[in-house]
């Protein structure tokens, strides 16, 4: 479990997950390129959490209405509200990669009382993971939301003030 | 604002839209005062890249003013002139940090997509699919730019648009395709496809040292414009068997290296090539790879294959067994824009090139409809189209 260079660390942050078994558990891992304590601390942070878990791309449900009940140095934990109709609970570990590569970040999650179908649960935790890595790398996330296009052409009334 | 707009299969229309707006904070917006009509928009224009969408935005080569920026740009300001690749990177993760610009991990929104069908995601491109993040382009009077600092080059004043416009793709694009061949002195270089990216490999090839290059296309006015560059022709539907004149050429060995600068929309003569229409004519494939094909069977033994043409799925009858058997460098990719535009520019300002050779219509923004189908019948020898906004 030494994450120290030289090491390797995808078994530890492997290990580091607890065996939930396949068919209730979500599971998946990815790389950021800053060091573990930064992607700890932005993770921790709620409003961070909340950016990633709305406006999901679309085919994509948000399952999570969470709220951070542990953390450690490595580890931090949520589980869902109280009133939330779905009773989860996430975790994701944080291993550093060896050399200065960045913090490989693992979440497991488990829903309960819901059952997902195999293509749902491996995209949610991707989703949720990538969208994590480019909010931590860049500080926003890849939207074009509202930019123009020929499906919102303009009516003859609007086109009074076209450049 | 007046933006062309993919309507389906051989359909361009201009539209009037809305303008476009901040969205994020390293985002720009920028007036375009120059664009042009690529190669690979001629994939979209034909329909046989998945996931357009009735009135997307076109265009990937784009150049213009800066008129707004979002609040965390750093190094652009209102009123640059500046170019803008048409891969976008965020200027973050581990691919741009390495200049590995085309493979950003950030900028696909729609990174599901082309995870689910080819196990990754690239960069987002703009006016380039919803695979490729769905972004508007730039043949419109307006565009967004996301990461602007990242995603632009600022043009002195004083040179036209014309002469570094292509640095937003084809010059970059046909460097780093001659770049990928590792051209040692004395080399001779094969390209199939002396479009506009072929011709930038032909003079980029020379640039870098080669002393052959040979063009293999069917225009005579394509043609004509490598030979303007130095380089030796070969008109395929004058030969019985490109492989074995390019044999002949080499004094048995084959070229050093080849440049597929065709991509999935390949011509031919064999058998394989009609099989390959047919298929792509029925949907049962994306891709006809036939130059491809025959840039390997040519290549010389232990050589390299470059591959800036654009393909997508997944291709038949690929000679592996010939690649293996002759030891064959692959290499490959969207181009890397962003690392190019610099060293480029600089190219362009001492005056070692100016890539303005290649544009043989000029027209208005109005006139792109048309200039799309001239462009896909190759009428009136068009090669290389750029438009004025106004």
């Amino acid at each position: 479990m030494n994450n120290t260079e030289g090491q390797v660390t995808s078994v530890a942050s492997r290990t580091s997950v607890p065996h939930r078994g396949k068919e209730k558990g979500l599971y998946n891992s990815i790389t950021v390129t800053r060091p573990l304590d930064e992607v700890i601390s932005i993770c921790k942070d709620p409003t961070n959490v909340e950016k990633v878990l709305s406006d999901l791309p679309e085919g994509i449900e948000n399952f999570f209405d969470l709220t951070l009940v542990s953390t450690s140095d490595d580890q931090l934990r949520w589980e869902n509200k109280p009133k939330s109709k779905v009773k989860g609970t996430l975790i994701m570990d944080f291993a550093s990669r060896p050399a200065g590569r960045g913090t490989i970040i693992t979440s497991s999650a488990v829903l309960s009382n819901f059952a997902l179908k195999k293509e749902e649960s491996s995209d949610l935790m991707y989703v949720f993971l990538k969208r994590f890595k480019a909010l931590i790398e860049t500080g926003e996330l890849a939207s074009t939301k509202g930019q123009p296009s020929g499906r919102d052409e303009l009516k003859a009334s609007d086109k009074k003030n076209l450049h | 604002m007046k933006a062309l707009c993919w309507e389906g299969k051989k359909e361009i229309e201009l539209k009037h839209v809305h303008d476009p707006k901040i969205i994020n904070p390293h985002d720009a917006i920028i007036r375009v005062t120059t664009a042009a009509i690529c190669g690979s928009d001629l994939h979209l224009f034909n329909g046989v890249v998945p996931s357009m969408m009735k009135g997307d935005i076109m265009g990937h080569e784009t150049m213009g003013e800066v008129m707004e920026v979002g609040p965390l740009v750093k190094n652009i300001k209102v009123g640059d002139r500046i170019v803008i690749p048409f891969d976008i990177g965020c200027g973050s993760c581990h691919h741009c940090e390495e200049q590995e610009y085309s493979a950003c991990d950030n900028t696909n929104p729609n990174f599901m997509m082309p995870q689910k069908l080819n196990g990754y995601s690239g960069a987002g491109l703009f006016g380039f699919s919803h695979m490729y993040g769905g972004y508007a382009g730039g043949q419109a009077e307006f565009i967004r730019v996301p990461f602007v600092d990242t995603n632009s080059i600022v043009i002195p004043p004083g040179i036209d648009d014309e002469k570094v416009l292509f640095l937003s793709d084809i010059f970059p694009t046909g460097y780093m395709a001659a770049e990928n061949c590792n051209i040692k002195r004395g080399d001779t270089v094969a390209v199939w496809g002396a479009g506009p990216v072929g011709q930038m490999a032909i003079r980029s090839a020379f640039l870098l040292g080669a002393e052959r290059v040979i063009a293999i296309d069917h225009y005579e006015a394509r043609l004509q414009m490598a030979r303007d560059g130095g380089a030796e022709t070969i008109n395929f539907d004058d030969v019985d068997a490109i492989v074995d004149e390019l044999r002949f050429l080499t004094g048995g060995q084959g070229p050093d290296s080849c440049i597929d600068a065709v991509g999935m929309e390949a011509h031919g003569h064999s058998i394989l090539n009609a099989v390959d229409q047919f298929k792509q004519k029925t949907k049962l494939a994306l891709d006809r790879p036939d130059a491809l094909r025959r840039a390997i069977q040519s290549c010389r033994k232990e050589g390299t294959v470059s591959v800036p043409g654009v393909y997508a799925g997944l291709l038949d009858k690929f000679p592996l067994g010939a690649s293996f058997g002759k030891g064959l460098t692959l290499k490959m990719g969207q181009t890397h824009t962003q690392k190019y535009m610099k060293p480029l520019l600089d190219r362009i300002l001492k005056g070692e090139i100016d890539p303005s050779f290649v544009i043989t219509h000029r027209i208005n923004i109005a006139e792109g409809p048309q200039a799309y189908k001239n462009f896909n019948d190759k009428k009136d020898e068009y090669i290389k189209v750029v438009m004025k906004m106004q």
